[in-house]
C-alpha cells in the first residue's frame, strides 16, 4: 500500500475525495490528510495563518 | 490517542485543514476537541470552512461520537456566526486566558478568552442547519449581548480599549452562564454583532 493510501498515524481512516466544492474554476476537495508530508504541510499552513506555532 | 485531520486542497495544494482529538468526559462519553480549522485568506469566505467541518462532522457520526467541541475568541464574530448559525453550536462555557499571552498577530497582546462551542452534531438542531433546512425555532432570548462589528480593528489600533470590552464581555458571559442561560445565536449587523442567550435544555 501506498504511503498516500495508507491509514496515518493519527488513526484517521482514509477516504476517497468526499466532499467538493467549485470555486471558480478550481474545485475544492476534502480529504483525511495521509502520510509524513501532508502533516508537514498541514503545520506549514498554520505558521501561514496564525503566523505563529506556539499552539 | 489518535485524532483526526482533514485538509482542503486545492489541485494538489493544501489551502485549510482541520485537526481534532479524540477525549472522555466525566463519565465515560466520548467527544472530539477539534483544535484548529485555518483557510488561507485568499480561499475564505468560499464555504471550505464548513466543507472541512461537515466532513469532520460526518467522520465523527461513522466513529459513533456525538459531541465535538472547539474553543472561539468571542471578540470574532464572524467565527461565533459561523459557529452559531451556519453550524448550530451552542455555548455554556467561559474560559479566561486560555492559552496564556501568544505571540500571534490576530491575538493582538490580549489574553486568550474562549467560549467553548458544543456542537451536538445528531441533534436535531445540527441536522437541520447543516442540511440547509429551516432551524427549529430558538429558545426564547432573554439576553442580548453586543460586541462592537469593528473589534478587530480596535484590538489592533486601541489595545487598552479592546482589553475593556474584552473585560465587560467576560463578566457577561460568566454571570448569564451561572444562571443557567446558553448562547444559542448570533446575530450580525454592520454596527455590532449580538450574541443571544437562551434557556437550554
Amino acid at each position: 500500500m501506498s504511503d498516500a493510501a495508507r491509514t496515518p498515524d493519527t488513526g484517521t481512516r482514509r477516504k476517497p475525495d468526499t466532499a467538493t466544492r467549485g470555486r471558480g474554476d478550481a474545485a475544492i476537495a476534502v480529504r483525511a490528510l495521509a502520510g509524513q508530508r501532508e502533516f508537514e504541510g498541514a503545520v506549514e499552513l498554520q505558521k501561514q495563518i496564525w503566523g505563529f506555532n506556539d499552539i | 490517542m489518535g485524532g483526526q485531520a482533514f485538509g482542503a486542497f486545492d489541485s494538489n495544494r493544501m489551502i485549510g485543514f482541520c485537526l481534532a482529538i479524540p477525549g472522555l468526559k466525566p463519565g465515560g462519553g466520548s467527544y472530539l476537541h477539534s483544535h484548529m480549522l485555518g483557510v488561507l485568506p485568499e480561499y475564505r469566505d468560499a464555504g471550505i470552512g464548513r466543507l472541512l467541518k461537515l466532513q469532520q462532522r460526518e467522520d465523527a457520526l461513522a466513529r459513533g461520537i456525538e459531541l465535538v467541541e472547539w474553543t472561539f475568541d468571542p471578540l470574532e464574530i464572524k467565527n461565533a456566526y459561523f459557529n452559531m448559525e451556519r453550524l448550530g453550536t451552542i455555548v455554556r462555557r467561559y474560559v479566561r486566558n486560555q492559552y496564556g499571552t501568544t505571540t500571534s498577530p490576530l491575538h493582538g497582546g490580549l489574553p486568550t478568552d474562549r467560549c467553548v462551542a458544543e456542537w451536538w452534531i445528531a441533534s436535531p438542531r445540527v441536522r437541520a442547519i447543516v442540511n440547509g433546512s429551516e432551524a427549529p425555532d430558538r429558545p426564547e432570548i432573554v439576553e442580548r449581548l453586543p460586541v462592537p462589528a469593528d473589534i478587530t480593528a480596535i484590538k489592533r489600533q486601541e489595545p487598552k480599549r479592546a482589553r475593556q470590552i474584552q473585560q465587560e464581555l467576560s463578566n457577561r458571559f460568566e454571570s448569564n452562564f451561572s444562571r443557567g442561560l446558553a448562547v444559542v445565536g448570533v446575530e450580525r449587523s454592520p454596527e455590532a454583532g449580538t450574541y443571544l442567550f437562551g434557556k437550554w435544555e
